[in-house]
């Protein structure tokens, strides 16, 4: 633990504590007020990080040339009752990369009977090792660890590759070389979304792009983390932290915290070297990955706190933790302000409205110009990128202030596997935000007959940025939705015998 | 009384000697002399117009499209009381030939271009002109006389003077000098041959001394007033390309010639000649040794040729045995092989042979840029980064061997291809073989004209065809 890093961890909370003490209307409604000041607050400090990281990544640059590494590789394949199709397609590519480094190795825990034995016939005749584990412990980060105990002396390093992320062919003739350096722990490759069938597997790829061309440059060789998959590991460095860790359901991210407490640095390459990767195909899919992966990090933010972590590499880790009560509980407050406000009418927050519109309107300009001049030219990301991408996280709202909760009161959630295959509508899962969409427009009419009447000058203003909070965020939810709905044909996948070299 | 001017053609027998930056360091030198400098870029690859900031086409290029703004072909640098300008003739890479045929057959278009150039050399008094050429033009080639014929009309008074550079590689030398003397013999007009140059020199003192005893041979051979050796410079391979960065110290190595200039005094520097020296120099033993020789026994002879520290270029159509050939005059090397490779047939090759190397792989990210460049600037950027990446991998009595040259060479749309391609090959090779001091192998398919491109810039061709193999040097 570090004293720096718990004050800086705690000082969102207590500086909107200050503002909340000269804002607040009444004690029944101070937790609004106290909520809206700490999303305000929070989305402050992820922009200082974020500008941090771009600048780092402004100054990202991979090397022309590497010298060839021989280090003997696992590649590890993990798999739980995915469509063998996908599975064998996986191995096919995995296999053709590791050729001559090492072995390949299905770590299957399908608990589909027809699913396990066709996987391991085929692994058979590919010459690819099959485990398969009756229980489930530790779930991938379990399979994982206990494959590694059982082979990992073998090898010096292990690979680890979802069922349905295909690495390049020449995959390990990039990312071995940087294991020269013994102060690497890992490196991690962009995950790639390219069987993009549904608004929603447009969205989260383009979800991807700011963290991916932005924050992961600006942390490689600092504090790059593990993303699971797409990843190399030094086995060395994994036993020395006690392997995967299995106590959190985001092992990837637990596991990165722990290696680079240990002083270990972690090297991410920006470079295409996964040409396959299934993206959450519908709003259910989506909101189950975002579920587990807010869960997880939900889960680390005592690790986070009291990390032996130097400032910087603490800031981008309590950055990523922030992000996650951002989206998730303190987003509630934004939209909860307005409806309070302008369909019950009960005020929260005491403060001139002109002065608020004439200091958050430009900031708010000048963080969406920051945004945009970070992302511009990175990738197909563009202003479509930008609505695709913040409409989606909209609607993830409330699954993740519900691993939130299932986290403080300390409900294990179930690890699931984000379904891959045909997307599907499901009602279910969209009706949290059409409830908020329904109050947002609500408000909204009624802010607008209040606007009519008012003679109170300073309530009119106070009416219309509410209103434009209400409008701001209606309109975010209403893209969500119609992303949501859009489902395109997808033709049946047969795994065929395909090797991409780039 | 007024002084004499000078016209300065800056002139070599081949690519990546340092024709561009000498002809460049001269200007700023003359310039920041308080003298008012017109540096003409007639090198069709366009790098002196480049650094310059010129993004608009040359003067020819835009007679010929029927363009009538001439504005950006042209840049201007104040230097106190001095000035320099950059005035991009041709520059725009191999449109040239066919432009000058265009030109030739068509008189409008012809004075139209001899009205706009000779305007630019008389809008202002000019002390100086420079000229930066394209590797080997000779004294009759379009390149030359077209312009030429202009400039006298005008300025018949300007005092012509000669130039030679190359690079410290004997063979250069010498096809330097055969080029130097051939090109004088053609002169008719006043003038006279100023200055030898050897670039690039290892900073020994005895390579030092060699040198200095190369070039004052040259120069008495060729009858040139000034002998001058120029060391490998570090600061260029951090260059900018940004004009106002341009290195101070390759200016401060050409100052012996900028006084003589300005002094107009060019007899002072008589140097006696050791005359043997001129014998040794001259003596090509090599050359026997070249003709004699049985095609089957031309791998003996291509291990004698990279002890020599040369730059060999293997061509060949893709499969005629380039990779056997090589691997097996490898294999019996017994020096550090440093293999940079876009492919796995070289390594693998090697590695059945048992022979140790240390293999350099390019990755994803130079093949994706080498496609997507924006300028010339970038392409020398590109180059010397790689350059320098290879150049950390090198150790003691190393060789280096690049598979495939069809692989790195630049291939973007975002300028003509011939000059972005001798740019980058230019930079590439001088860099490794003069910083790096090493002999070096590149291989290359016979694909296009890819492999034309880098000829100006080696010093062997062995040509591999069905199992056979001829080799010869270059410029001869």
């Amino acid at each position: 633990m570090r004293v720096l890093n718990v004050i800086y961890g705690l000082s969102p909370f207590l500086i909107s504590l200050i503002f909340t003490y000269f804002t607040y209307v009444s004690l029944p409604t101070v937790w609004i007020a106290y909520g809206i000041w700490l999303s305000m607050v929070v989305g402050f400090y992820l922009l200082l990080d974020f500008y941090k990281l771009a600048r780092l990544a402004k100054r990202y640059e991979l090397k022309y040339s590497l010298p060839e590494k021989a280090f003997r590789v696992a590649s590890f394949v993990t798999s739980f009752n995915e469509d063998p199709e996908i599975v064998k397609g996986t191995l096919i590519a995995v296999k053709a990369a590791t050729k001559k480094y090492g072995d390949v190795y299905l770590l299957d825990d399908s608990t589909d009977k027809r699913i396990s034995e066709e996987l391991r016939t085929f692994c058979e005749k590919k010459g690819i090792i099959y485990l398969h584990r009756e229980n489930r412990r530790g779930f991938k980060a379990g399979a994982i660890n206990d494959a590694l105990k059982a082979v990992g002396d073998k090898y010096d390093l292990v690979a680890i590759f979802d069922a349905d992320q295909r690495p390049v062919e020449n995959f390990f003739e990039h990312v071995l070389p940087y294991f020269e350096d013994p102060k690497v722990a890992f490196v991690q490759v962009p995950q790639t979304y390219s069987e993009l069938y549904s608004g929603v597997s447009i969205a989260s790829k383009h979800q991807q792009e700011p963290f991916l061309r932005v924050i992961m440059r600006g942390r490689s060789f600092s504090s790059a983390f593990s993303l699971g998959s797409g990843c190399v590991f030094r086995i060395s460095a994994l036993k020395e932290v006690g392997y995967m860790d299995e106590s959190n359901v985001t092992e990837d991210a637990a596991t990165s915290l722990k290696l680079h407490e240990k002083g270990y640095t972690s090297v991410y390459i920006d470079v295409p070297l996964i040409w396959y990767g299934e993206p959450p195909p519908d709003l259910k899919a989506y909101l189950g990955q975002q579920s587990r992966w807010s869960f997880g990090h939900f889960q680390m933010t005592k690790n986070i706190l009291t990390s032996d972590l130097p400032f910087s590499k603490f800031v981008d880790y309590y950055s990523e933790l922030l992000y996650w009560y951002k989206i998730g509980p303190l987003v509630i407050f934004e939209f909860l302000g307005p409806i309070v406000f302008l369909l019950f009418g009960v005020p929260f927050l005491i403060m001139n409205p002109l002065i608020y519109l004439m200091t958050y309107i430009p900031f708010l300009t000048i963080v969406l110009l920051i945004y945009v001049y970070v992302m511009r030219r990175k990738g197909e990301y563009g202003v479509k990128g930008f609505f695709y991408h913040l409409s989606l996280q909209f609607l993830e709202y409330f699954v993740v202030t519900l691993s939130f909760i299932a986290w403080i009161l300390r409900r294990k959630r179930p690890f699931k596997v984000t379904p891959k295959g045909i997307g599907r509508f499901d009602l279910k899962s969209i009706t949290p935000s059409l409830v908020v969409l329904v109050l947002l427009v609500l408000a909204l009419i009624e802010g607008f007959f209040k606007l009519i009447s008012t003679k109170n000058e300073l309530l009119y203003y106070a009416i219309i940025v509410n209103m434009i909070w209400a409008a701001y965020q209606a309109l975010f939810f209403a893209v969500g939705l119609w992303i949501s709905f859009k489902i395109m044909k997808r033709e049946e996948y047969i795994a065929e015998e395909r090797v991409i070299i780039i | 009384m007024e002084k004499n001017r000078y016209r300065i053609n800056v002139l070599g027998v081949k690519g990546g000697v340092g024709k561009s930056t000498i002809a460049l360091g001269l200007s700023l030198l003359l310039a920041k002399s308080s003298k008012n400098v017109l540096l003409i870029d007639k090198d069709i690859v366009g790098t002196v117009s480049s650094i310059a900031g010129i993004r608009g086409k040359g003067l020819l290029s835009k007679v010929i499209d029927g363009e009538t703004n001439y504005g950006n072909s042209v840049a201007k640098f104040n230097f106190g009381e001095g000035s320099l300008t950059v005035l991009k003739l041709y520059g725009d890479g191999e449109r040239f030939y066919n432009d000058n045929l265009l030109l030739r057959s068509n008189n409008e278009k012809r004075t139209l271009l001899s009205r706009a150039y000779k305007n630019f050399l008389t809008s202002q008094h000019y002390d100086y002109f420079v000229t930066d050429n394209y590797q080997g033009v000779t004294a009759n080639s379009p390149l030359i006389i077209d312009e030429l014929e202009d400039f006298q009309s005008d300025l018949s008074d300007v005092i012509d003077l000669r130039v030679y550079v190359t690079n410290y590689s004997l063979n250069t030398i010498r096809s330097t000098i055969d080029y130097a003397k051939t090109f004088e013999r053609s002169i008719t007009y006043k003038g006279f041959p100023l200055a030898f140059i050897v670039n690039m020199v290892p900073n020994t003192s005895d390579d030092m001394e060699e040198a200095k005893k190369y070039a004052s041979v040259a120069k008495e051979i060729i009858g040139a007033k000034l002998p001058l050796i120029i060391p490998i410079n570090k600061e260029l391979m951090k260059f900018s390309l940004n004009l106002f960065e341009f290195p101070g110290s390759i200016i401060e190595e050409l100052r012996p010639l900028v006084n003589d200039l300005i002094t107009e005094d060019f007899e002072s520097n008589k140097e006696t000649l050791p005359l043997d020296k001129e014998e040794t120099l001259l003596s090509n033993n090599e050359e026997t040794l070249l003709s004699d020789k049985e095609e089957t026994s031309v791998p003996d002879y291509i291990e004698e040729v990279v002890e020599g520290n040369n730059v060999i270029l293997v061509v060949g159509e893709p499969g005629a045995g380039k990779v056997d050939l090589v691997a097996n005059v490898l294999a019996r090397k017994q020096k550090n092989i440093i293999l940079v490779s876009t492919n796995p047939r070289m390594s693998e090759k090697l590695k059945k042979l048992g022979t140790d190397f240390t293999n350099l792989t390019v990755m994803h990210k130079y093949r994706e840029d080498r496609f997507h460049l924006k300028n010339l600037n970038e392409i020398i950027r590109v180059s010397k980064k790689l350059s320098t990446e290879i150049m950390k991998a090198l150790r003691d009595n190393s060789i280096l061997v690049i598979y495939r040259a069809n692989d790195l060479s630049p291939a973007s749309g975002c300028c003509d291809v011939f000059a972005q391609k001798q740019e980058f090959w230019s930079s590439f090779i001088s860099n490794l073989k003069f910083e790096g001091n090493v002999p070096m192998i590149i291989i290359c398919d016979k694909i296009g004209n890819e492999c034309e491109h880098l000829e100006p810039f080696v010093d062997y061709v062995v040509e591999v065809k069905e199992g056979k193999y001829n080799i010869r040097r270059v410029g001869e």
